[in-house]
């Protein structure tokens, strides 16, 4: 475990993705300690431009969108942990119980998992976010991480069947361990380096799913996210009133989030695939 | 029988299993919701009336031509029906309209914007990917890094972005629809060119994305190509750059083909609400409209002709893999 | 290399084809031209959101601009004017009542449709008449109605029933029932069986009717009408209207009409613009009907009901806490960029036509302002004790809150409203939560009372029977079903047996000063019970105008006193004949 993190520390571009991480992490976190204000407080008039006061001026509703940024960030971290959780949890589960149990069982979950893969995800998440009424920001994340576990399914189960084969494993069955055991301490860790990075691929990939389904308007109620500012400064013309201040900084949050997670996720994959290293 | 054609079969069978399985998700999904959409018409019709009596018969003649009066399964099954003869209902928001109607008259749009996008930016990703991962050096610390930035931004804050730079501050480009207000769409010149004038904004935006994406993947198949055995044998046997490279660049872009498939259903996603940022008169618009009124068929058949879509583009490109790749073809014969 | 080629081939053959598509796929494309010249042409945004479905006025959906009350296709026996409140002839001369119970119109003999027939009292007869035979938007009026009939060509008879006598429902119907062809709808009839479900569905593509302007072309984004130069109407009003063409463009969203209003795309706007002055500030020839605040004429108070069947909310105190909780400024300087002037709560408008009609020294002590301290006292007073959370309790321990505060996503103004409302009502120890659901979803929330507190406008439409059928929507509990069916008013079932009472006297009496005694009262019961919270004024139509093409559109003080109804609706179409190039 050390080993790898120290493997790691040496790849610049897990580095990188790592510090622009943790700078988020920490203004989101500490800036509203410091500005202990309530986000949602009407305090501006509408699109006021930046001042000394609000570095990011107003939204449509006169609120400091500067502070509403940091909430929002959190919420749409929120939402994509949930999601990427939720998602690794079940592909995980899935896989390993297709790969290892094999059979009838296998044959189910993967046709279950190839289909999930090509309908698209996107139209599942409409269609479900769309028959919820009352949608919070958990239940979001767990209906974006419904419609996300199918890659880490499909992967978790290819590497699974191989291994199941394997001289360590057979040797374990042999000596009686028992099938928890033997997954735990035989098979997770030879597949654990690609499921934490298929998890970091599942936060990105929450945080956009987020947002584009508040842009539909079908995101979580009675909260700030990234989607849903996003969504206001586009529903209240923010384009149109030259209110720039409304979505340029929302836009590259996102895009900086989840650039950070990709570059861990490069990262990683060199150093896990010494072939692709340039 | 031949083996291709047992893949065929097979794979042809697979796919209708899916769309049955589609289908049937988008008969129900949308059914799960409380809001009553024929209370809407009712509601608009009988503004001020006060006779009840009168407003239960027009509530229930309305039901009734829905068809929401019948048990859910019957819907479903009448609803089955339908599509296989190709029709889709009656929209309840444009009533008296039919869905299909209304899916004809956008489709040209999504396609027309869709695929020349997608495949540009699949095209011009590739090279840039194959490029940088042969270039390596300086090229590759600037071209990767923007890339891949360019990937993890969604298409439509892109899009906005976009709107409000060339569309609003610049002006060099119009900011929504399809064609010039003015104009009555014929084959004329003008009408084409205020098109492709329409078409250009929301088109760039989706390349960008597309390129950003699809030159990350190339770069890090091209580079496990130059590092394999091949390539150091093929150099140390003197063989020219260029052919060397065209080598990697054929074995490398056979894995993106799949990955373009596996990967079309996001990209459409993404691109459906580019057209809503841009009033583009596609299916992604009228989805959002459909959402926003809970026009149920009209909702089910957009994302059905989504899902048809990349159903469609994966079965077909599953069939071409099968007759050019040997790998492919190598399973075929274990089976036998 | 070759390869490449041919890709590059397809892909611009791709693009081709889908153009081809389009145009193919295009509906009526006329012959001859291939666009509107700009300077002929008018250009209107807002009355149209989505894509025509039909321009059958018996289907439930109608599309641009074959709606009641606006008469560039259709017309109706009078034109509405919102400012002075009277009934100008459009197809009828003048009206007259034989007796309380009769009423006698005279057509204008020179009334023919643009298929050249002449318009006779018998196409007018037979238009009621449709309204009685099937459910259509004008069925109503046969509650108030025993007969329509033709007493000769040219004067039509209407009877009104006795015991549901109600002036105002009939004389609200000669100013927005479409007059039919009977010749070309009897026809239709009968080719559908007398099926209203199947007459319902025909498209009526090119509709036979008395108005200005012929149906020309229309898709997805727009619907173009031409000018009928054989219009009877030129001896009415003098002239043919100005523009030939007059093209609704169907945006998808407000700030894309918005844009195109800016850049002078659009002539003349039905469309909420945030901040309108920065329109004009670069100096735009943009112009709304009002020369500064609050821009637009009021005629609707968007308002909150509240469900009275609920624990909590059942407690006029606690309505008239939140009434009084409530920054108003800020919905009207935030939510509505200032187009309202301050909210005087009532049944009644603060125009000078609506106010006089309750007497205002009677109803003053039971008006509510912004006053978060008399809130607080005021639930202190019921022993409505704070909790740990800030959040009060009644005695019998009914936690105020949380309470949903619903109405429509993408509403924008009204989505800003409701998120000041929920910061108010916190001053006081009340809470509330938004809840923005798609449309329908909060239409039925509405209708069947399974809201807390929802937002909704009772009656918005200028007519004559304002302020009556706003009050009603209000607060009449005849005919409405209890919570969990279909109620079409007072969606939060406000029960009091007097208001009830002289909600049924109102319509049958027309001397002023008995009126006035009359809406005092009821006025006086509204203030009392606070079933609903007026949080604005708004206009019936929004109207912004761009004169970069168009020019002398009217507006207030430009002499010729045509009401901001948009060039197509009610009185508002006498604009059609002084705008020029």
């Amino acid at each position: 475990m050390i080993g790898t993190l120290r493997i790691l520390i040496r790849s610049p571009k897990f580095i990188i993705g790592l510090a622009i991480l943790a700078v988020v992490l920490g203004t989101v976190f500490v800036y509203p300690m410091v500005n202990t204000a309530d986000p949602v407080e009407m305090v501006a008039s509408g699109f006021d431009p930046p001042s000394a006061q609000y570095i990011l001026g107003a939204d449509n509703f006169g609120r400091d969108t500067f502070l509403e940024l940091m909430y929002g960030t959190r919420t749409s971290l929120y939402v994509g942990l949930i999601a990427g959780v939720f998602a690794t949890v079940v592909g995980l589960v899935l896989g390993l119980a297709a790969g290892y149990i094999g059979g009838l069982a296998d044959n189910v979950i993967t046709l279950i998992t190839n289909m999930f893969i090509v309908i698209p995800s996107f139209v599942i998440l409409i269609l479900v976010s769309v028959s919820i009424n009352s949608r919070s920001s958990t239940v979001t994340a767990l209906i974006i991480g419904l419609t996300s576990w199918p890659w880490t399914a499909r992967a978790v189960r290819a590497q699974t069947t191989s291994l199941r084969n394997r001289d360590h494993v057979n040797i374990a069955k042999i000596s009686g361990y028992s099938t928890t055991k033997i997954i735990l301490f035989e098979i997770l860790p030879y597949i654990a380096s690609y499921v934490v990075m298929a998890f970091i691929l599942q936060i990105a990939s929450g945080i956009l799913s987020e947002a584009a389904i508040s842009m539909l308007g079908l995101g979580p109620y009675n909260t700030v996210s990234l989607g849903i500012m996003m969504n206001w400064a586009l529903m209240f013309e923010a384009p149109a009133a030259g209110a720039w201040w409304a979505f340029v900084p929302t836009s590259l949050m996102i895009a900086a989030i989840s650039f950070s997670l990709f570059m861990m996720n490069t990262g990683m994959d060199e150093i896990f695939n010494p072939k692709i290293r340039n | 029988m031949n083996s291709y054609l047992k893949y065929f079969l097979k794979k042809f069978g697979w796919y209708l299993l899916t769309l049955v399985v589609a289908i049937t998700l988008n008969f129900f999904l949308p059914r799960m919701i409380k809001g009553n959409p024929v209370s809407v018409i009712v509601s608009a019709m009988s503004q001020g009336m006060s006779d009840v009596n009168a407003q239960k018969k027009l509530y229930e003649s309305y039901m009734h031509q829905f068809g929401l009066d019948k048990p859910l399964f019957q819907q479903y099954l009448i609803y089955f029906q339908n599509i296989l003869h190709g029709d889709f209902g009656v929209s309840f928001g444009n009533y008296p309209r039919r869905v299909s109607n209304i899916l004809a008259s956008a489709i040209p749009w999504t396609l027309g914007l869709q695929i020349p996008a997608i495949l540009i930016g699949w095209l011009l990703g590739n090279l840039l990917g194959a490029f940088t991962a042969y270039k390596k050096g300086v090229f590759d610390k600037i071209i990767f890094p923007a890339a891949l930035f360019v990937n993890s931004m969604p298409f439509f804050a892109l899009s906005i972005i976009m709107l409000y730079v060339f569309g609003l501050h610049l002006k060099w480009f119009p900011i929504g629809g399809g064609y010039g207000y003015q104009m009555i769409p014929n084959l004329s010149l003008s009408f084409i060119g205020s098109v492709l004038q329409h078409h250009f904004l929301p088109f760039i935006s989706i390349v960008l994305v597309a390129i950003g994406g699809q030159a990350i993947g190339m770069r890090s198949m091209s580079i496990y190509e130059l590092n394999s055995d091949y390539v150091l044998y093929a150099k140390l046997m003197g063989i020219r750059d260029s052919r060397v490279v065209r080598y990697v660049f054929r074995n490398a872009v056979l894995p993106q083909v799949t990955g373009l498939a596996l990967s079309i259903g996001t990209m459409i996603s993404g691109a459906l609400i580019t057209e809503i940022v841009f009033n583009y008169p596609g299916i992604g618009t009228w989805l959002f409209t459909a959402i926003r009124t809970l026009d149920f068929p009209l909702i089910s058949g957009c994302t059905l002709m989504i899902t048809l879509a990349v159903l469609a583009a994966n079965f077909t490109i599953e069939i071409i893999y099968g007759l050019i790749d040997p790998r492919v073809k190598a399973t075929q014969m274990e089976g036998q | 290399m070759v390869s490449r080629k041919a890709f590059g081939l397809s892909l611009v053959l791709m693009l081709v084809l889908s153009t081809v598509l389009v145009s193919a796929q295009a509906a009526p494309a006329p012959k001859g031209s291939q666009q509107t010249p700009r300077n002929e042409t008018l250009y209107m945004n807002g009355l149209q959101w989505g894509a025509p479905s039909s321009f059958n006025m018996l289907s439930s959906n109608p599309a641009w601009p074959c709606n009641q009350n606006r008469f560039l296709v259709y017309e109706a026996l009078f034109m509405f004017d919102q400012i002075k409140g009277t009934m100008d002839p459009l197809l009828a001369k003048s009206l007259a009542w034989a007796d309380d119970y009769t009423l006698d119109v005279t057509l204008n003999s020179a009334a023919h449709f643009n298929d050249g027939q002449a318009l006779t009292a018998d196409d007018v007869a037979y238009s009621f008449e449709l309204g009685k035979k099937y459910a259509v938007s004008w069925s109503p009026v046969w509650l108030s109605l025993e007969s329509v009939t033709a007493k000769s060509s040219g004067v039509v008879e209407f009877k009104l029933t006795k015991e549901n006598y109600n002036r105002l429902n009939v004389l609200d119907a000669l100013t927005n029932v479409p007059i039919h062809p009977m010749h070309v709808w009897t026809k239709i009839e009968a080719d559908n069986n007398n099926d209203i479900a199947k007459i319902a569905t025909v498209f009526n593509e090119d509709p036979v009717a008395s108005g200005p302007y012929k149906v020309y072309y229309w898709d997805d984004t727009k619907i173009t009408i031409v000018r009928d130069d054989n219009y009877w109407g030129k001896a009415l009003f003098g002239k043919l209207p100005a523009p030939k063409y007059i093209t609704h463009i169907i945006f998808k969203s407000n700030d894309a009409g918005n844009l195109a209003l800016k850049n002078g795309e659009v002539d003349m706007s039905q469309q909420f613009t945030p901040k309108v002055w920065l329109m004009w500030k670069d100096g735009s020839p943009i112009k709304t009907y009002l020369p500064k605040l609050p821009y637009y004429i009021p005629a609707a108070m968007p308002q909150i009901f509240f469900n009275m069947t609920k624990k909590g909310l059942n407690v006029p105190e606690v309505r008239r806490a939140i009434a009084m909780s409530i920054d108003y400024k800020k919905i009207g300087d935030v939510a509505m960029s200032g187009y309202t002037d301050p909210i005087v709560p009532g049944i009644v408008l603060s125009t000078p036509a609506e106010a006089k009609m309750v007497d205002q020294t009677t109803v003053k002590p039971y008006l509510w302002t912004t006053d978060v301290n008399g809130a607080n006292k005021l639930l202190d007073s019921i022993g409505a004790k704070k909790g740990k959370d800030g959040i009060r309790s009644l005695k019998d321990g009914t936690r105020l809150g949380p309470w949903d505060i619903e109405c429509p996503y993408g509403w924008s103004d009204w989505n800003a409203s409701l998120e000041i409302v929920m910061q108010s009502a916190k001053k006081v120890g009340i809470e509330l939560r938004t809840k923005f659901p798609e449309q329908p979803v909060w239409n039925n929330d509405m209708q069947t009372g399974g809201f807390d507190i929802i937002m909704n406008t009772p009656q918005g439409n200028a007519s004559p029977s304002q302020p009556w059928i706003r009050a009603r929507t209000i607060m009449l509990s005849e005919g409405v079903a209890p919570i969990g069916e279909i109620a079409y008013w007072n969606w939060g079932r406000f029960k009091d047996a007097r208001a009830d009472e002289l909600l049924n006297i109102i319509p049958t009496k027309s001397d002023p000063a008995e009126l006035k005694k009359l809406y005092t009262e009821l006025d006086v019961i509204y203030l009392k019970n606070i079933p609903t919270i007026p949080l604005m004024y708004r206009p019936s139509l929004f109207y912004t105008v761009n004169e970069k093409v168009w020019k002398g559109m009217p507006v207030q003080g430009d002499g010729n006193n045509i009401p901001p109804q948009i060039l197509s609706d009610g009185a508002g179409i006498k604009g059609l004949y002084v705008i020029h190039n």
